[in-house]
Parts: structure tokens; sequence; C-alpha cells
């Protein structure tokens, strides 16, 4: 019966994934394409995936943007109110590893500094295919 | 630009004693003397009525500091340059005459660590993390050293 119930949780989890987008100092550009993936068009949320507006409703958090000394703990803050289990997902060459920013004074070198990342989607900024097929494919990865 | 725009400033230089020139069309560039540089300001933007400051850039020139204000009127720029040197960073703040320069001069004072006498935000931060230790040297000096800036805010991390 517990087996049961726990398969349901993990079913349903992987079609609902809710998603908390937080812009660590990013230009726009990745979160202008986030948005697109949103769209009529892309329409990730035929996959069950929306954007919830607070990160304790949250299952996946989606990082944009260098992070710097201004976002670093607050980014930390977000991902310890996001309850268990949950994913992280990077967009954009700056949260993956830095991007044009990396070496500059106020700049760290991508999300995984700070808190672990589950998904790195590269590109300046990625395609809104690219972003759902990183969404995706984490997903499938949930066993 | 009209020629008789041109020759008014020509004329406000010659005035207080700067130097004009023309590097491309459309363009009308002034040096000022660090003395002078208020009053020219205050000329230009109440009998030229050159009334549109686009930005301040700061420059770290060695010896000195070097500030640009950028002026636009209709489709040309009139740049103002003066120079101040590193011993005394202070210069005269332009607020009261063009009060959006505000900002201008507190990106400055952070970047660089020029001080604008009269300004009366200068001493809060305005692109600085909340953070930033006091005793660092502004950031955009090319004596500062990046890594050095990173390990003290913390952002290096050691990579096993």
């Amino acid at each position: 019966m517990l087996n049961l119930l726990e398969q349901l949780a993990k079913w349903s989890r992987k079609r609902s994934p809710w998603v908390y987008h937080i812009n660590a100092s990013s230009c726009n550009g990745c979160d202008i394409e986030l948005v697109a993936s949103l769209t009529p068009r892309y329409d990730i949320e035929r996959f069950g995936a929306i954007l919830v507006p607070s990160p304790r409703h949250a299952d996946v958090l989606v990082v944009t943007g260098v992070v710097n000394a201004q976002t670093k703990d607050r980014l930390r803050r977000v991902y310890e109110q996001i309850p268990e289990p949950k994913l992280v997902i990077a967009v954009g060459a700056c949260a993956t590893a830095g991007g044009v920013f990396k070496g500059c004074y106020n700049a760290g070198q991508g999300v995984q500094d700070v808190i672990p990342v589950n998904m790195f989607i590269p590109g300046c900024p990625p395609r809104p295919e690219a972003i759902m097929y990183g969404v995706l494919k984490l997903l499938g990865e949930v066993k | 630009m009209s020629e008789a725009f041109i020759e008014r400033i020509t004329k406000l230089a010659a005035d207080t004693k700067a130097k004009t020139s023309k590097p491309r069309k459309g363009e009308t560039f002034v040096e000022v003397d660090q003395s002078n540089v208020r009053d020219f300001i205050s000329r230009l933007v109440n009998e030229v009525h050159v009334l549109h400051l686009s930005t301040i850039t700061g420059l770290d020139l060695g010896q000195n500091f070097g500030v640009i204000y950028h002026f636009t009127y209709d489709r040309d720029w009139v740049q103002v340059k003066t120079l101040v040197p590193k011993t005394t960073p202070t210069i005269k703040s332009i607020v009261d005459i063009i009060p959006g320069a505000i900002l201008y001069e507190m990106e400055i004072h952070d970047m660089l660590g020029l001080t604008f006498e009269g300004n009366p935000w200068i001493n809060q931060k305005l692109l600085l993390p909340d953070n930033w230790p006091a005793d660092l040297p502004p950031p955009l000096l090319k004596t500062s050293k990046p890594a050095e800036i990173r390990k003290r805010l913390h952002l290096e991390v050691e990579k096993k």
C-alpha cells in the first residue's frame, strides 16, 4: 500500500513539475527565452510545467544569470525554501560557467558554486527548444 | 549641427579658457580646466540651452582621473572633458545645475573613488554589493586586482 502511494507521488511529480524562476543578475535574454517556452508556440505547459510565484510551491528551480556577491546569499535562501525533492536547472552561459562575466571582480563562476545543480542548459541565450529538451530530459531521469 | 550653435560653443569655450576640437561630424569635444568646468557647464545649460546630459564617464588615466560629461543637443554631441589629479580626488558636483547627474556621479564614486563635492547622496552605495569591505580600493582602478576582490567577497570557490 505504501509502495503504491510512493509510486503515485512519483508519477504525479513527474507530470506536474512546478517551476520557480529566479534571475540571479541575468541580462534578461535567458528570461525572455524561458517565457517564450511557455507561449502557445512551444507550450511547455502541456507537460504540466507551470511557473509558480513562490519557491515554497515549486519542484524545480530555474536559475538564469551569473551569480554575483549581491545575489549569492539570496539565491541560497530561495533554494532552501523549496521543499524536497527539488531539482535545479541552470539556464544560459552565465549560469553554467560565468559567461562573459567570468573573471570580473564581482562575478562568480556559475550556479554550481552556490547550490547543487542537476541540469545545465548552455547557450547565450538557449533556444526555447533547448530549455524544453533539458527540462524533459531531466524529468525522464527522475526515477 | 548649425553653424551658429558651434559658434556659440566655441565662444563660450574661449571665455572659459577651454580647448575645442571636432573629432567627427556632429561632435564637439571641449577640454576644460577643473576649476572652470562648473562655470562652463552652467553657461552651456543656461545660455546655449544644451539641456540633456546623456551620461558622465569616469576614466583612470594613471596620474589623473578623467571625467567626461556627454551632452546631446538635437542630434549632436557636446563632450566636456576635465582632468582631476589623483592626489586630490575631488571635483565639484553639478547636481544643482542638472539634477539628473546625481546617479552618474554616484556610479563614478563607486567605481573609481572620485568624490563629487556637493552631491547629497555621494556616500551611499549605488552599484557595489552590500557586503563590500570598506578597506578595498574601488574596483575599476587600473591597479585593482579582480581575483583578490572576488576572494574578499567570498565568490572564489576552491575546486577539488
